[in-house]
């Protein structure tokens, strides 16, 4: 009986420790967090008091080595690529998502869908290089007076919208999906056709999440920085007339790319308060999400939205009444600007009134059409969209593959490089990259899986847990390139220890910390209750169980998670690029102090390089392969795992 | 042992096999090797990258590089970071004051123009007017019936700044580099792939990045003087007369000692300032 007590009592004291363990750890994204704001608001502060923080967001002229720090045009920048970004990818990736959750059969949607993930997966430096090499030169040709250098807003939001798409798709998937079936059954018993159910019944049921989607993407691209800075120009001036998607454009990712690891003093600082001033920015876009997203759901649950409650009946009538002038009146606006961009202004009227009127009539014109007709002519629109997204998907894939494989051989995969890297191989980039991916995966992997663990199954409901989600949630979106910034500020600027393997690991690692946490949380917390029912049963402590039961059920989604994450790591360049890659290293070093060659970097570095375009292929084709072939080991095993166990 | 423990080891394994086999593939040489790093200036980067690789050739030295800008070489020569700081500014430049320079040849700064320009000379009132924006079509110029496309530089290159400096230097003109000018991703490789692609382009880059015969023909000659009525001399025949010139600089902390030193006087060598001249920069010799 005595010794029975101690036991419990050890197991008890045992319980403590390990938990207090797991709340130190789970406490460390907090400080990550932490410390990344800390160090751009350090760094920044020279700027703030020097060019003050109004005159910074005001001024209209970046010259630094001038003198002048006006950031508005940067600001500006980023917020109309983005806003083209979305105009390209929201309509797109919403039929595309119809199509696969609505119309597509189920193994159409069995292919498509894991397609989707791939894409958000392919590294931003390799949509850059594919923007830099087909869709620069395709606008060049295509409209050669009005964008005469190819690189414009046009190419940077097009490409931006080209890699939100996959996000907007599968997020937006996700949300019809959940819509309940039997709001859909209810709708075709009354007599809608399938159609008329998707249109009235499941698109505003899903809404609030088709909106999620849409501020993900949005999130996508204002953070976005590599391949935004191979195409966009970036000559920071305001567009002339304000809605000239041919000219240059400069937003604030691609100016900390391009001037942070060159210069040095004020300017530097500046560059900081930029970076400060884009996380305030996704900070706003993120709170609006989440007022957004609130609302609409509210407004499905309960029929009005929040500020609706509030307001007179009167009030009401008149906005609904004012709604459809106002969006025709908006529709008239756009069309004319683009139009305007194209011809004179008596024709770009004429133009714009033509789509008014075409659009106005167009409910009388459908309603004239059978319903089983206008189901026909919808079903074929969202497939289109569908067709065209899955194209330029095929299309980037493809002029990869066929351009890369010539540069592929025996030395180009075991040599140094030579020549400035305009031949010899990639060797010392292929072994960095591994190295930075094992280094990441050290640091990343404990403090990411023991946080999910205690996020999933020890958290309580208390402010600290609440502070633990949000830091997670704030650095899950926070851009690379800010981590990239924070390794050099701490690293470069601070420790001066220069560009090290050690520091880019570390900062990989700070990047896919959130993705872990949140995936090994959410494969725990899907673990059947009965399964602990069942330790605690046996008289089995709660870390017994945890440790024994509840872990090894989890594995499959915790190792998918953590490949997946990895991959990801493998194909950044922003966080990397100013904290431990250099662009050629003719030797395999392995010290964790020494800078190191990692393949997306020298992606970015050889466009540097004249005349290495089968090169740069090459090294495109490498890091395609090894993150997609990371993408396959992960649904190995996840497809393993599903089969293996089984509740 | 179940299957997740096997697979685990399984991978774990690769990964060991992977990194092993590399390292024996490439660490043939000794171990008594000594690293110098090299730190600073874009323009100058490209040819110490051409320096290391047949340097190390001869010797256990290594050589890493890191392009960051003229300015980051001074600092990094100044704390120790680097062994030797690059920089693209003049010899006696204020910045340099504490290191010992060393200047070992002299980059030429060159004006390059796309194929459907149809002019090969340009003076300096129209080089400030094509960037100050008040000439857009290359039929002011002489040259045919096509819009001009100006490619910059980012802010934080030396080749810009010194770019501005020799057309405002005098006093008399300011070149104040006008709106909505490209300045592609990349730097010099990105500009003159740029140039060499769109008929309309104009840019200015180090005459040591052109390396083909098909880029050194993109080169037009230059007439520095204000009235244009000077001689425009060709930055590829006549590059002991031309204007924009500026020096190749290697900063050291004290005098340069051991290998730092060896290294240095072998580029100062007859080798060393071949191959500079062969990379399409002036050698030392060529300036007295």
């Amino acid at each position: 009986m005595k010794n029975k007590t101690a036991v419990n009592t050890r197991k008890k004291v045992d319980h403590g420790i390990q938990k207090y363990l797991l709340t130190g750890v789970a406490a460390t994204s907090v400080a990550i967090i932490f410390l990344i704001i800390l160090f751009i608001f350090i760094e920044s502060t020279e700027a703030i008091s020097a060019i003050g923080p109004w005159e910074f967001i005001s001024g209209t002229e970046w010259r630094p080595f001038n003198g002048s720090f006006g950031a508005f045009p940067i600001i500006l920048g980023t917020i109309l690529t983005t806003i083209g970004a979305l105009i390209f990818a929201v309509p797109l990736g919403i039929t595309s998502a119809i199509f696969l959750s609505e119309i597509a059969s189920e193994r159409t949607r069995n292919i498509l869908k894991p397609v989707c993930e791939v894409f958000a997966g392919i590294p931003s430096i390799v949509y850059g290089f594919f923007g830099l090499m087909v869709i620069v030169p395709f606008i060049f040709n295509t409209f050669p007076n009005l964008a005469p250098a190819g690189f414009s807003w046009l190419a940077a939001s097009i490409l931006l919208g080209i890699m939100a798409l996959p996000t907007i798709v599968s997020v937006s998937d996700d949300a019809m999906r959940s819509v309940p079936k039997s709001h859909r059954e209810a709708s075709v018993a009354l007599g809608a056709t399938h159609w008329e159910t998707t249109r009235k019944v499941v698109i505003p049921a899903a809404f609030s999440g088709i909106s999620a989607a849409v501020m993900l993407g949005m999130g996508r691209a204002i953070g976005e920085t590599m391949a935004v800075v191979m195409v966009a120009g970036n000559a920071p001036n305001i567009p002339e007339p304000m809605w000239n998607v041919f000219e240059m454009i400069r937003t604030i990712t691609s100016t900390l790319a391009k001037e942070v690891g060159e210069v040095t003093g004020l300017h530097l600082s500046a560059l900081f308060l930029l970076a400060l001033v884009l996380m305030a920015m996704l900070l706003l876009t993120n709170l609006t999400a989440n007022l957004i997203m609130r609302n609409t759901k509210r407004k499905f649950e309960t029929g009005q939205g929040m500020i609706e409650k509030h307001l007179p009946d009167n009030v009401k009538n008149v906005i609904n009444m004012a709604k459809r002038p106002v969006m025709l009146s908006m529709a008239f606006v756009v069309v004319m600007m683009m139009a305007s961009l194209f011809t004179d202004i008596i024709v770009s009227t004429l133009i714009a009134f033509a789509c008014i009127l075409f659009i106005s009539t167009m409910p009388f014109i459908s309603k004239r059409i059978r319903s089983l007709n206008r189901q026909r002519i919808a079903h074929l629109a969202m497939s289109a969209s569908m067709i065209v997204v899955c194209a330029i998907l095929f299309i980037l894939i493809a002029d990869i593959t066929v351009k890369g494989i010539p540069a592929l051989s025996w030395e180009f995969l075991t040599d140094v490089p030579r020549d400035m890297g305009r031949a010899g191989g990639i060797l010392p980039a292929i072994v960095g990259t591994v190295q930075l991916i094992i280094g990441t995966a050290l640091i990343a992997l404990p403090l990411g899986i023991l946080t999910g663990i205690y996020l999933a199954e020890f958290a309580k409901d208390n402010r600290f847990t609440k502070i633990v989600r949000s830091s997670i949630d704030i650095l899950n979106g926070t851009p690379s390139i800010v981590f990239g910034l924070f390794g050099f500020a701490l690293f470069v600027h601070y420790l001066g220890i220069g560009r090290t393997l050690i520091g880019g690991c570390i900062v990989l690692a700070f990047l896919i910390l959130p993705v872990i946490i949140r995936t090994t949380e959410e494969t725990v917390k899907a673990v059947p209750q009965e399964l602990r029912e069942a330790s605690a049963a046996m008289g089995a402590t709660k870390w017994e169980t945890t440790a024994k039961v509840i872990v090894p059920a989890a594995m499959g989604g915790v190792v998918t998670g953590v490949i997946l994450s990895l991959g990801r790591a493998a194909g950044e360049t922003a966080p990397i690029m100013f904290v431990a890659a250099v662009g050629i290293k003719r030797h395999i070093e392995f010290s964790l102090f020494d800078t190191i060659m990692a393949l997306p970097y020298y992606l970015y570095y050889l466009t540097e390089v004249p005349n290495s375009e089968e090169v740069r292929y090459g090294v495109a084709l490498v890091l395609l392969m090894i993150v997609l072939s990371m993408f396959a080991i992960a649904s190995m095993v996840r497809h393993h795992y599903s089969k293996k166990v089984r509740w | 042992m179940n299957q997740k423990t096997k697979m685990i080891i399984a991978v774990a394994l690769t990964a060991v096999m992977c990194t092993g086999g590399t390292y024996m593939l490439t660490s043939g040489s000794g171990s008594d090797t000594t690293v110098l790093r090299l730190e600073g200036s874009t323009t100058v980067a490209p040819l110490m990258e051409k320096y290391a690789e047949i340097y190390e050739g001869y010797t256990n030295v290594r050589i890493e590089i890191t392009p960051n800008g003229s300015q980051n070489g001074v600092d990094a020569a100044n704390s120790g970071v680097a062994n030797i700081g690059l920089s693209s500014r003049n010899a006696g430049h204020a910045s340099h004051a504490g290191l010992t320079e060393i200047r070992i040849g002299v980059d030429t700064v060159v004006l390059i123009v796309g194929s459907g320009a149809g002019v090969t000379a340009l003076t300096k009132t129209q080089v400030i007017g094509i960037y100050n924006g008040t000439i857009t079509n290359w039929n002011q110029v002489g040259g045919e019936n096509r819009l001009i496309v100006p490619v910059d530089r980012y802010e934080g290159s030396g080749t810009r700044s010194y770019f501005e400096e020799s057309f405002a230097s005098d006093g008399t003109s300011t070149l104040n580099i006008n709106r909505n000018h490209a300045s592609p991703a990349g730097g010099t490789g990105a500009v003159i792939g740029f140039v060499s692609s769109n008929p309309g382009a104009i840019a200015y880059v180090s005459l040591g990045s052109l390396v083909t015969s098909a880029e050194k023909g993109m080169a037009v000659a230059l007439d520095m003087t204000n009235a244009g009525t000077g001689t425009a001399f060709s930055p590829i025949t006549q590059l002991e007369n031309y204007t924009l010139k500026r020096d190749l600089v290697l900063l050291v902390k004290g005098e340069p000692t051991g290998p730092v030193s060896v290294f240095i006087s072998w580029i100062l060598g007859t080798e060393g300032q071949k191959i500079l001249e062969e990379a399409g920069y002036l050698p030392l010799a060529a300036l007295s």
